[in-house]
């Protein structure tokens, strides 16, 4: 069946790539001849029954109704598809604008359709009926005609290169996308998915458009030399062929951003490319500088290029640098509804004043910052942008630095910041969340803000995540009595903790430490248990008496405390004593650690860090009694891992992967 | 007041970093190191349970008790290459004021690991810990308890072995851990000793 099938669809029994062609000539006579022969295909009877031969073959193969029929509207969808291409190049062909081109695509398309979904689908050939379906087949090709308006809107500035070919392959591949939407849930796509198809369409046609894949090594014979520029020569020969290869990678991707990512790429290549010949040109001029005359004819004898035709290979690559900049233009402008279109905040000034004329520009969203541009275009359309926030901005803590620099009055500033910038303080941002003040500030001088700027963007950040801070588990002496009484009041504590108590009002930081472990249980709502204390004496078995080893929920609890600065083994090593104490406890049982970090030099200690010493010791071979490990600094929760049912180790907070 | 040593889970603990200039393949010198700190701490401590982990096993990969499986003990240590770490549980043995001796069972132990637990490489480096459960070498003394004595009788012995590991291993002590005893009483050299 499949043979048949693709005998049927290949053998160009209609002629079509002729047409096709004569469309493509130059010659006025070739274009009227395939005006002419398209016109007496479309009325051909014989090509109903060819689209008959078609079905039949799949009907031959006693395909499932429903599938045959799928698969048939599939065909259609192919040569619905040829028709428009057959129609758009012959609408180039005879001068038609962009504009026009879609509205004839559309058109021509949606009868075609009904005619041959009538034929081979529809039971049902009654006029009115007919002339319902024709109608929705109108309005579905009609969707096209919305997305023509971005493309006219392209046209109406300085992308001429765009339309065109641009639009009969972004119109086909959204043509395509609708009716695989109505065969599949019987409707036509909506805003938000026209909205994708069409960045679908657009970023094919970039890569279909690429430059970089059409275009030579530049001066190849000069690569092996060793002029000053031959390093940059060869590097932009290399670019040139990585750039072809992302360029057929990007074809049929959704990827708007790499899409704009290559055209960058590409600006940069044809740039360096650009300097390049000047080099080129400076060392020609050099080697026959004052009449000399260079040794076998120099660099130019081994280009065979003279001045002229360097002068033409410069005009040509500026040509596509400023072909390259007009898809930039192009593709910054993503359609939100008719006459409405966002684009990223870094380039909707330069898009805009492209655009046309700006008339309006709306003063900043109080929440968002967003401003909406007003331009009235060459033509006389009023086409609206709207500034579209980067990805990062949807995130919560996004929107949280974005409030933070608004209210900092670095707006600007904030949105001019690299990606990596961005990052340490959406850092920042999560180690406030965290209570790990120092993390933070750490974060916050990853930036290339001034100190007075960071500091005022630091104090917003802390009002914004004030209410999602922590609360400090950090005992002063003062308070131990206080905290005591506060503990003891909550009932959910059995042991006596008069020692602890004790040596916490002496300073010793293990006993504050072990108090503000138990705080923290309480507050959560734990019960606390632990044997009673004691102090030397052995019992009369021999064994010694065990100061509180805490049961918190009836899971046993280590708690270790440091109070000198981190070093690269103590968590290693407190987390192999945990260990061996849940061994010792004299039952099956497994238990958790605690590990509190109570230096003031914390501010050093990195996640990375944490994570490297926690591992080493907590994972699937190791530390098996343990089914818990966290980390405090501070007083507040720093890091902590989970043994899960695997017996793997996985960090679940901060969540996300540990490197 | 009778009260004078407490109990805690590694209330106490000496980090040490071993400083041997040997060549010899890690297992090799681990064992050497054992063998050293067994014969150390002859007068303050006996080793009862030997652990042994290795990078392939994990931890526990061998038990040993001592000293009736010492031999079986040190001939596994010999024979694998990729050993990670050893664990010494001891019991502490401790003079009392009458002169008289005790022992406080599983109250210290000794662990001797390479620096990356995961690093197979022959010539890692190994750290060594001493961790004690007990503060009987501790010279406290508050308004609860008193251990000046015990600890004026058995810390010079510990303060001994301290300083014999470091001459004799060699090693440096890289980090002390006391944060239940009062800055000052317990430093690199071991504990300090009270004036009575």
């Amino acid at each position: 069946v499949a043979t048949a099938l693709a005998g049927l669809l290949s053998a160009d029994l209609w002629h079509w790539k002729a047409i096709y062609l004569a469309c493509k000539s130059s010659d006025p006579a070739q274009r009227e001849k395939a005006k002419a022969d398209y016109t007496t295909l479309s009325n051909d009877p014989e090509l109903g029954k060819w689209f008959g031969e078609v079905k039949s073959t799949l009907k031959d193969a006693n395909t499932d109704k429903i599938i045959g029929q799928i698969a048939a509207i599939l065909v259609i969808t192919v040569i619905t598809a040829g028709v428009g291409d057959i129609v758009a190049a012959g609408a180039l062909g005879w001068g038609m604008s962009a504009g026009s081109t879609a509205l004839v695509v559309g058109t021509a398309e949606a009868a075609t359709f009904t005619l041959l979904s009538q034929m081979m689908l529809d039971s049902n050939h009654s006029a009115g009926h007919i002339a319902l379906e024709f109608g929705a087949n109108i309005a579905m090709f009609g969707l096209m005609r919305r997305f023509a308006l971005f493309a006219e809107t392209a046209k109406l500035t300085k992308v001429q290169a765009m339309t065109g070919n641009v639009l009969i392959m972004a119109a086909t591949t959204f043509a395509k996308a609708d009716l695989d939407k109505y065969i599949a849930d019987g409707r036509h796509l909506n805003s938000e998915e026209v909205g994708n198809i069409a960045m679908q369409g657009m970023v094919m046609a970039i890569a279909m458009h690429a430059i970089a894949p059409l275009t030579k090594p530049l001066f190849r014979n000069l690569e092996g030399r060793t002029y000053a520029f031959c390093s940059k020569l060869r590097a932009n020969n290399l670019a040139r062929v990585r750039l072809s290869e992302q360029a057929l990678l990007l074809r049929g991707t959704k990827n708007f951003s790499e899409a704009q990512a290559y055209v960058a790429k590409e600006r940069a290549w044809l740039e360096q490319r650009l300097r390049v010949l000047d080099e080129v040109e400076a060392a020609i001029k050099a080697e026959t500088a004052g009449g000399k005359k260079p040794v076998e004819g120099g660099i130019a004898a081994k280009i065979l290029l003279g001045e002229t035709d360097l002068a033409a290979l410069r005009v040509d690559l500026q040509g596509k640098l400023a072909s390259n900049s007009d898809s930039g233009l192009l593709i910054n402008l993503e359609p939100l509804a008719p006459g409405l279109y966002s684009c990223p905040r870094a380039h909707i000034a330069d898009t805009a004043r492209a655009l046309g004329t700006v008339e309006q520009v709306s003063a900043p969203d109080p929440m968002t910052s967003v401003k909406e541009y007003t331009i009235r275009t060459a033509d006389g359309q009023v086409v609206k942008i709207r500034e579209q926030l980067p990805a990062w901005v949807s995130q919560p803590g996004g929107g949280r630095v974005t409030r933070s620099a608004i209210n900092a009055g670095l707006t600007d500033a904030l949105f001019n910041l690299p990606p990596a910038e961005i990052n340490a303080l959406l850092e920042a941002d999560a180690a406030m969340i965290r209570g790990d003040d120092a993390g933070a500030k750490a974060a916050l001088n990853k930036t290339s803000l001034s100190h007075q700027e960071s500091a005022r963007l630091e104090v917003q950040m802390l009002t914004s995540t004030a209410s999602l801070r922590p609360k400090i588990y950090k005992l002063a002496v003062a308070d131990v009595d206080a905290a005591v009484a506060a503990m003891k009041a909550t009932g959910r504590l059995s042991v006596d903790i008069t020692k602890v108590a004790h040596d916490a009002k002496l300073g010793r930081a293990g006993s504050l430490g072990e108090l503000e472990a138990i705080q923290r249980w309480l507050d959560k709502g734990s019960r606390v248990e632990a044997l009673p204390e004691n102090q030397n004496a052995l019992l009369p078995d021999g064994t010694t008496k065990k100061n509180p080893d805490y049961r918190v929920d009836g899971v046993i609890t280590e708690v270790k405390v440091r109070e000198g600065a981190l070093n690269e083994k103590w968590i290693k090593e407190q987390i192999n004593n945990a260990n061996t104490q849940v061994k010792r406890s004299g039952h099956d049982e497994n238990g958790s650690v605690e590990l509190l970090l109570t230096t003031k030099d914390n501010g050093k200690v990195s996640l990375e860090d944490v994570d490297r010493q926690v591992k080493a010791n907590f994972n699937n071979s190791r530390s098996s009694r343990l089914t818990r490990v966290s980390v405090f600094k501070d007083g507040v929760l720093f890091s902590e891992w989970h043994r899960v049912e695997n017996g793997n180790v996985i960090r679940v907070y901060p969540s996300g992967a540990s490197k | 007041m009778n009260q004078t040593w407490m109990y805690k889970s590694g209330c106490i603990s000496f980090s040490l970093d071993l400083l041997t200039s040997e060549r010899a393949e890690a297992n090799v010198r681990m064992i050497n190191a054992v063998r050293t700190v067994t014969i150390a701490m002859e007068m303050v401590a006996r080793p009862v349970l030997a652990r042994i982990g290795s990078i392939s096993g994990g931890e526990d990969s061998a038990v040993f008790e001592l000293p009736s499986l010492a031999p079986r003990f040190y001939s596994n240590i010999e024979h694998q290459k990729d050993i990670s770490d050893v664990a010494l549980d001891c019991d502490l043995l401790c003079l009392q004021s009458d002169g008289s001796s005790f022992q406080i069972p599983r109250a210290m132990t000794v662990w001797i690991s390479r620096e990356q637990l995961d690093d197979a490489s022959p010539s890692a480096a190994l750290q060594l810990q001493i961790s004690l459960d007990v503060d009987i070498y501790a010279a406290v003394d508050d308004d609860v308890r008193d251990n000046r004595h015990l600890a004026a009788l058995n810390g010079v012995r510990f303060n001994s072995f301290l300083a014999t590991l470091v001459r004799t291993l060699p090693a440096q002590v890289t980090d002390v851990d006391a944060c239940y005893h009062a800055p000052g009483l317990v430093t690199a050299t071991g504990f300090a000793l009270p004036n009575m």
